[in-house]
Protein backbone atom coordinates (compact mmCIF):
# COMPACT_ATOMS: atom_id res chain seq x y z
CA UNK A 1 0.00 0.00 0.00
CA UNK A 2 1.83 3.10 -1.25
CA UNK A 3 -0.55 6.11 0.39
CA UNK A 4 -1.31 5.65 3.98
CA UNK A 5 -4.64 7.81 5.57
CA UNK A 6 -3.45 11.13 6.75
CA UNK A 7 -5.62 13.38 9.57
CA UNK A 8 -8.52 10.52 8.61
CA UNK A 9 -6.88 8.52 11.01
CA UNK A 10 -7.09 10.12 14.03
CA UNK A 11 -10.21 11.43 13.44
CA UNK A 12 -11.47 8.27 13.17
CA UNK A 13 -10.45 7.14 16.26
CA UNK A 14 -11.98 10.35 17.61
CA UNK A 15 -15.32 9.06 15.95
CA UNK A 16 -16.43 11.94 14.25
CA UNK A 17 -16.61 10.56 10.25
CA UNK A 18 -19.23 10.77 8.46
CA UNK A 19 -20.80 6.58 7.35
CA UNK A 20 -18.82 7.40 3.77
CA UNK A 21 -15.56 8.65 5.28
CA UNK A 22 -15.72 5.81 8.07
CA UNK A 23 -15.95 3.15 5.30
CA UNK A 24 -13.19 4.66 3.59
CA UNK A 25 -10.98 4.29 6.14
CA UNK A 26 -12.08 0.99 7.00
CA UNK A 27 -11.70 -0.25 3.23
CA UNK A 28 -7.87 0.89 3.71
CA UNK A 29 -7.51 -1.09 7.53
CA UNK A 30 -8.41 -4.01 5.63
CA UNK A 31 -5.32 -3.78 3.57
CA UNK A 32 -2.80 -1.72 5.87
CA UNK A 33 -1.25 -3.22 8.56
CA UNK A 34 0.93 0.40 8.86
CA UNK A 35 -2.51 2.14 9.35
CA UNK A 36 -3.87 -0.34 11.51
CA UNK A 37 -1.13 -0.08 14.38
CA UNK A 38 -1.34 3.59 13.82
CA UNK A 39 -4.96 3.54 14.66
CA UNK A 40 -4.23 1.11 17.19
CA UNK A 41 -1.65 3.74 19.05
CA UNK A 42 -4.48 6.98 18.30
CA UNK A 43 -6.86 4.54 20.19
CA UNK A 44 -4.57 4.05 23.15
CA UNK A 45 -3.86 7.99 23.48
CA UNK A 46 -7.43 8.06 23.84
CA UNK A 47 -7.43 5.22 26.48
CA UNK A 48 -5.29 7.51 28.27
CA UNK A 49 -7.70 10.07 27.86
CA UNK A 50 -10.24 8.42 30.30
CA UNK A 51 -8.03 8.56 33.63
CA UNK A 52 -9.34 12.35 33.29
CA UNK A 53 -12.65 11.38 32.88
CA UNK A 54 -15.28 10.74 36.32
CA UNK A 55 -15.27 7.38 36.91
CA UNK A 56 -18.01 5.66 37.46
CA UNK A 57 -18.77 1.80 38.42
CA UNK A 58 -20.04 -0.87 36.03
CA UNK A 59 -23.44 -2.75 36.99
CA UNK A 60 -21.92 -6.34 37.64
CA UNK A 61 -22.85 -8.46 34.92
CA UNK A 62 -22.97 -12.12 36.22
CA UNK A 63 -26.75 -11.97 37.78
CA UNK A 64 -27.83 -10.20 34.32
CA UNK A 65 -26.51 -13.04 32.17
CA UNK A 66 -30.44 -13.52 31.06
CA UNK A 67 -30.49 -9.65 29.89
CA UNK A 68 -27.34 -10.20 28.50
CA UNK A 69 -27.48 -12.78 26.38
CA UNK A 70 -30.43 -11.86 25.25
CA UNK A 71 -30.33 -10.05 21.93
CA UNK A 72 -31.75 -6.91 21.67
CA UNK A 73 -33.50 -7.37 18.29
CA UNK A 74 -34.98 -10.46 20.33
CA UNK A 75 -36.24 -8.14 23.07
CA UNK A 76 -37.34 -5.44 20.62
CA UNK A 77 -39.49 -7.89 18.63
CA UNK A 78 -40.62 -9.63 22.55
CA UNK A 79 -41.56 -5.72 23.24
CA UNK A 80 -43.48 -5.24 20.17
CA UNK A 81 -46.06 -7.78 20.56
CA UNK A 82 -48.40 -5.67 22.11
CA UNK A 83 -51.56 -7.31 22.84
CA UNK A 84 -52.13 -5.50 25.86
CA UNK A 85 -51.43 -7.09 29.33
CA UNK A 86 -54.77 -8.82 31.07
CA UNK A 87 -55.09 -6.12 33.74
CA UNK A 88 -57.81 -6.13 36.29
CA UNK A 89 -58.46 -1.96 35.95
CA UNK A 90 -56.74 -1.51 39.29
CA UNK A 91 -58.82 -3.08 41.35
CA UNK A 92 -56.92 -6.72 41.87
CA UNK A 93 -54.55 -6.50 45.26
CA UNK A 94 -50.74 -6.41 44.19
CA UNK A 95 -49.80 -10.21 43.94
CA UNK A 96 -46.06 -11.65 44.66
CA UNK A 97 -46.17 -14.82 42.44
CA UNK A 98 -43.51 -17.16 43.83
CA UNK A 99 -44.88 -21.03 43.34
CA UNK A 100 -41.35 -21.36 42.09
CA UNK A 101 -38.26 -19.80 40.46
CA UNK A 102 -38.87 -21.38 37.38
CA UNK A 103 -42.59 -20.35 37.13
CA UNK A 104 -42.01 -17.05 38.05
CA UNK A 105 -39.29 -16.12 35.79
CA UNK A 106 -41.39 -17.85 32.79
CA UNK A 107 -44.03 -15.94 34.15
CA UNK A 108 -42.18 -12.56 33.35
CA UNK A 109 -40.98 -13.50 30.01
CA UNK A 110 -44.48 -14.59 28.82
CA UNK A 111 -45.23 -11.16 30.33
CA UNK A 112 -42.23 -9.35 28.22
CA UNK A 113 -43.97 -10.96 25.58
CA UNK A 114 -47.19 -9.25 25.82
CA UNK A 115 -46.48 -5.58 26.97
CA UNK A 116 -44.60 -3.03 26.01
CA UNK A 117 -41.81 -2.38 28.61
CA UNK A 118 -39.03 -0.60 30.72
CA UNK A 119 -36.30 -0.82 32.85
CA UNK A 120 -35.14 0.98 35.28
CA UNK A 121 -30.95 0.04 36.80
CA UNK A 122 -31.25 0.49 40.57
CA UNK A 123 -28.04 2.76 41.90
CA UNK A 124 -26.43 1.10 44.75
CA UNK A 125 -26.31 3.28 47.91
CA UNK A 126 -23.54 1.10 49.58
CA UNK A 127 -20.36 -0.18 47.99
CA UNK A 128 -21.40 -4.15 47.54
CA UNK A 129 -24.88 -3.01 46.82
CA UNK A 130 -25.86 -5.82 44.04
CA UNK A 131 -26.80 -4.46 40.62
CA UNK A 132 -30.49 -4.44 40.40
CA UNK A 133 -32.58 -3.87 37.22
CA UNK A 134 -36.67 -3.90 37.50
CA UNK A 135 -38.34 -4.11 34.29
CA UNK A 136 -41.45 -3.08 34.32
CA UNK A 137 -44.97 -3.03 32.08
CA UNK A 138 -45.73 0.62 30.70
CA UNK A 139 -49.03 -0.19 31.98
CA UNK A 140 -47.33 -0.76 35.74
CA UNK A 141 -49.70 -4.26 35.42
CA UNK A 142 -46.26 -6.13 36.45
CA UNK A 143 -42.68 -5.40 37.67
CA UNK A 144 -39.62 -8.17 37.18
CA UNK A 145 -37.00 -7.41 39.51
CA UNK A 146 -33.11 -9.09 38.74
CA UNK A 147 -30.11 -8.95 40.96
CA UNK A 148 -26.98 -10.06 40.71
CA UNK A 149 -26.27 -11.48 44.02
CA UNK A 150 -27.96 -15.06 45.24
CA UNK A 151 -27.97 -14.27 48.79
CA UNK A 152 -31.64 -14.11 50.37
CA UNK A 153 -33.22 -11.97 52.15
CA UNK A 154 -33.38 -8.96 49.34
CA UNK A 155 -36.98 -7.31 49.68
CA UNK A 156 -37.87 -4.85 46.76
CA UNK A 157 -40.41 -1.97 48.23
CA UNK A 158 -42.17 0.91 46.32
CA UNK A 159 -42.73 3.88 47.46
CA UNK A 160 -45.29 6.78 46.71
CA UNK A 161 -44.21 9.32 49.31
CA UNK A 162 -43.56 9.59 53.03
CA UNK A 163 -45.29 6.87 55.28
CA UNK A 164 -46.30 4.79 51.94
CA UNK A 165 -43.85 2.48 51.64
CA UNK A 166 -44.80 -1.04 50.39
CA UNK A 167 -42.90 -4.48 50.38
CA UNK A 168 -43.55 -6.18 47.21
CA UNK A 169 -41.93 -9.29 48.73
CA UNK A 170 -38.07 -10.99 48.85
CA UNK A 171 -36.59 -11.69 45.84
CA UNK A 172 -36.13 -15.28 45.28
CA UNK A 173 -32.05 -16.34 45.44
CA UNK A 174 -31.38 -19.06 42.58
CA UNK A 175 -27.85 -19.55 40.57
CA UNK A 176 -26.15 -16.77 42.54
CA UNK A 177 -28.88 -14.31 41.48
CA UNK A 178 -32.39 -13.74 42.82
CA UNK A 179 -35.55 -12.53 40.92
CA UNK A 180 -39.00 -11.40 41.60
CA UNK A 181 -41.50 -10.87 39.58
CA UNK A 182 -44.86 -8.61 40.99
CA UNK A 183 -48.48 -8.37 39.35
CA UNK A 184 -50.38 -5.15 39.79
CA UNK A 185 -47.54 -2.88 42.07
CA UNK A 186 -49.37 -0.36 44.40
CA UNK A 187 -48.91 2.78 42.92
CA UNK A 188 -45.68 4.47 43.80
CA UNK A 189 -42.31 5.91 42.06
CA UNK A 190 -39.32 4.84 43.60
CA UNK A 191 -38.27 1.34 44.15
CA UNK A 192 -36.16 0.52 46.88
CA UNK A 193 -33.96 -2.63 47.52
CA UNK A 194 -34.02 -3.33 51.57
CA UNK A 195 -32.32 -5.83 53.66
CA UNK A 196 -32.16 -6.15 56.92
CA UNK A 197 -34.40 -2.59 57.21
CA UNK A 198 -31.38 -1.15 55.22
CA UNK A 199 -31.61 0.24 52.10
CA UNK A 200 -29.29 -0.91 48.83
CA UNK A 201 -29.84 1.02 46.30
CA UNK A 202 -32.78 2.18 44.74
CA UNK A 203 -33.81 3.69 41.07
CA UNK A 204 -37.14 6.28 40.43
CA UNK A 205 -39.89 5.04 38.17
CA UNK A 206 -40.92 7.92 35.59
CA UNK B 1 -9.70 -14.87 29.00
CA UNK B 2 -13.32 -15.34 28.68
CA UNK B 3 -16.00 -12.93 28.66
CA UNK B 4 -16.58 -12.63 32.28
CA UNK B 5 -13.09 -12.09 33.05
CA UNK B 6 -12.70 -9.10 30.17
CA UNK B 7 -16.12 -8.04 31.73
CA UNK B 8 -13.97 -7.15 35.22
CA UNK B 9 -11.07 -6.24 33.93
CA UNK B 10 -12.41 -3.28 31.62
CA UNK B 11 -16.00 -2.58 32.42
CA UNK B 12 -15.43 0.29 34.65
CA UNK B 13 -13.44 2.11 32.33
CA UNK B 14 -15.52 1.18 29.41
CA UNK B 15 -18.73 2.58 31.31
CA UNK B 16 -17.57 5.37 32.38
CA UNK B 17 -16.31 6.21 28.58
CA UNK B 18 -20.06 5.55 27.84
CA UNK B 19 -21.76 7.39 31.42
CA UNK B 20 -18.90 10.47 29.61
CA UNK B 21 -20.93 10.56 26.01
CA UNK B 22 -24.72 9.28 26.91
CA UNK B 23 -25.05 10.34 30.40
CA UNK B 24 -27.72 7.75 31.37
CA UNK B 25 -26.73 4.85 33.26
CA UNK B 26 -29.22 2.29 31.61
CA UNK B 27 -28.06 3.70 28.25
CA UNK B 28 -24.35 3.72 28.84
CA UNK B 29 -24.92 -0.12 30.55
CA UNK B 30 -26.43 -1.08 27.79
CA UNK B 31 -23.90 0.50 25.38
CA UNK B 32 -21.18 -1.34 26.99
CA UNK B 33 -22.97 -4.56 26.86
CA UNK B 34 -23.89 -4.85 23.64
CA UNK B 35 -20.14 -4.01 22.19
CA UNK B 36 -18.99 -6.42 24.82
CA UNK B 37 -21.28 -9.34 23.56
CA UNK B 38 -20.31 -8.11 20.11
CA UNK B 39 -16.58 -7.63 20.48
CA UNK B 40 -16.82 -11.59 21.85
CA UNK B 41 -19.01 -12.57 18.91
CA UNK B 42 -16.22 -11.76 16.87
CA UNK B 43 -12.97 -11.97 19.19
CA UNK B 44 -11.18 -13.74 16.04
CA UNK B 45 -11.30 -10.49 14.47
CA UNK B 46 -9.25 -8.97 16.87
CA UNK B 47 -5.58 -9.26 16.87
CA UNK B 48 -2.80 -7.65 19.36
CA UNK B 49 -1.43 -5.44 16.51
CA UNK B 50 -4.91 -4.29 16.49
CA UNK B 51 -3.45 -2.59 20.05
CA UNK B 52 -3.95 -3.09 23.35
CA UNK B 53 -7.73 -5.26 24.54
CA UNK B 54 -8.62 -2.23 26.63
CA UNK B 55 -7.90 0.73 24.12
CA UNK B 56 -9.41 -1.72 21.33
CA UNK B 57 -12.72 -1.64 23.78
CA UNK B 58 -13.01 1.91 25.10
CA UNK B 59 -12.53 2.67 21.09
CA UNK B 60 -15.54 0.30 20.36
CA UNK B 61 -17.72 1.58 23.19
CA UNK B 62 -16.82 5.24 22.85
CA UNK B 63 -17.45 5.09 18.92
CA UNK B 64 -21.11 3.42 19.85
CA UNK B 65 -22.07 5.41 22.33
CA UNK B 66 -21.31 8.32 19.89
CA UNK B 67 -23.28 6.68 17.19
CA UNK B 68 -26.27 6.14 19.58
CA UNK B 69 -26.12 10.20 21.03
CA UNK B 70 -26.17 10.97 17.46
CA UNK B 71 -29.05 8.72 16.50
CA UNK B 72 -31.54 9.59 19.17
CA UNK B 73 -29.82 13.21 20.34
CA UNK B 74 -33.12 15.45 21.01
CA UNK B 75 -34.43 11.95 23.57
CA UNK B 76 -31.09 12.19 25.06
CA UNK B 77 -31.46 16.01 25.47
CA UNK B 78 -34.19 15.75 27.13
CA UNK B 79 -33.12 12.94 29.70
CA UNK B 80 -29.67 13.78 30.02
CA UNK B 81 -29.36 16.32 33.03
CA UNK B 82 -32.74 14.16 34.71
CA UNK B 83 -30.59 10.93 34.48
CA UNK B 84 -27.16 11.92 35.31
CA UNK B 85 -28.00 13.82 38.48
CA UNK B 86 -30.19 11.08 40.21
CA UNK B 87 -28.79 7.99 39.36
CA UNK B 88 -25.27 7.84 38.32
CA UNK B 89 -22.75 7.10 41.34
CA UNK B 90 -19.34 8.08 40.87
CA UNK B 91 -16.50 6.88 42.47
CA UNK B 92 -12.79 8.29 43.30
CA UNK B 93 -10.38 7.41 40.65
CA UNK B 94 -7.12 5.47 41.99
CA UNK B 95 -4.62 6.41 39.87
CA UNK B 96 -3.70 9.85 40.27
CA UNK B 97 0.03 9.19 38.66
CA UNK B 98 -1.94 8.56 35.51
CA UNK B 99 -4.10 11.20 35.80
CA UNK B 100 -0.99 13.69 36.28
CA UNK B 101 0.52 12.30 33.12
CA UNK B 102 -1.90 12.92 30.86
CA UNK B 103 -2.70 16.25 31.93
CA UNK B 104 1.61 16.93 31.80
CA UNK B 105 1.28 16.02 28.17
CA UNK B 106 -1.60 17.58 27.23
CA UNK B 107 -0.23 20.51 28.76
CA UNK B 108 2.34 20.40 26.31
CA UNK B 109 0.14 20.67 23.53
CA UNK B 110 -0.56 23.81 21.81
CA UNK B 111 -3.46 25.81 23.11
CA UNK B 112 -5.46 25.75 20.34
CA UNK B 113 -4.72 22.31 19.47
CA UNK B 114 -5.03 21.18 23.44
CA UNK B 115 -8.80 23.64 23.15
CA UNK B 116 -9.83 21.70 20.11
CA UNK B 117 -8.91 18.29 21.60
CA UNK B 118 -10.80 19.12 24.93
CA UNK B 119 -13.71 20.44 22.88
CA UNK B 120 -14.12 16.35 21.10
CA UNK B 121 -13.59 14.44 23.67
CA UNK B 122 -14.32 16.02 26.79
CA UNK B 123 -17.12 18.63 25.27
CA UNK B 124 -18.54 16.25 22.93
CA UNK B 125 -18.38 18.15 20.23
CA UNK B 126 -18.59 17.26 16.73
CA UNK B 127 -15.87 18.94 14.43
CA UNK B 128 -18.09 21.04 12.96
CA UNK B 129 -19.70 22.39 16.30
CA UNK B 130 -15.95 23.14 17.46
CA UNK B 131 -15.81 24.70 13.81
CA UNK B 132 -18.79 26.87 14.40
CA UNK B 133 -17.41 27.87 18.43
CA UNK B 134 -13.56 28.67 17.55
CA UNK B 135 -15.00 30.73 14.36
CA UNK B 136 -12.69 28.68 12.67
CA UNK B 137 -12.41 26.37 9.18
CA UNK B 138 -13.75 22.61 9.78
CA UNK B 139 -10.80 21.84 7.88
CA UNK B 140 -8.31 23.79 9.96
CA UNK B 141 -10.01 22.04 12.88
CA UNK B 142 -9.81 18.60 11.45
CA UNK B 143 -6.17 19.20 11.18
CA UNK B 144 -5.23 20.86 14.79
CA UNK B 145 -7.37 18.09 15.90
CA UNK B 146 -5.24 14.86 14.09
CA UNK B 147 -2.04 16.79 14.97
CA UNK B 148 -3.08 17.21 19.04
CA UNK B 149 -3.64 13.30 18.72
CA UNK B 150 -0.67 12.52 17.47
CA UNK B 151 1.30 14.78 19.38
CA UNK B 152 -0.15 13.69 22.74
CA UNK B 153 0.44 10.01 21.66
CA UNK B 154 4.32 11.26 21.65
CA UNK B 155 4.16 12.92 24.71
CA UNK B 156 2.61 9.85 26.65
CA UNK B 157 5.50 7.82 25.31
CA UNK B 158 7.94 10.08 25.79
CA UNK B 159 7.00 10.74 29.54
CA UNK B 160 6.42 6.73 29.67
CA UNK B 161 10.10 5.96 28.42
CA UNK B 162 11.50 8.48 31.21
CA UNK B 163 9.25 7.55 34.20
Amino acid sequence: MSTHLGDELELYALGDLSPEERANVEQHLATCDECVRALADAEETLAHMTSLLPAYRAPRRSALRNLWTMPAARMAIAAAFVVGLLVAAGTLPFITVRPGTTDQDARAQIAMTHAHFEHVQLQPLITGAPAVKVIYARDRSWMYAIADDGRPGYHLYLTAGPGSRQDLGELIAHDGSASLFVEHPPTGNELQLVSNDRILARGMLP
Amino acid sequence: MDLDEIYRSYADVCFSVAMHVLRAPDDAQDCVHDVFVRVWQNREAYSPERGSLRSFLIACVRNEALTRRRADARHRAIEAREALTETATEFEVADHVERARVRRALDTLPAEQRRALELAYFGGLTHREIASALGEPLGTIKSRLAMALRKLGRELGAQGATS
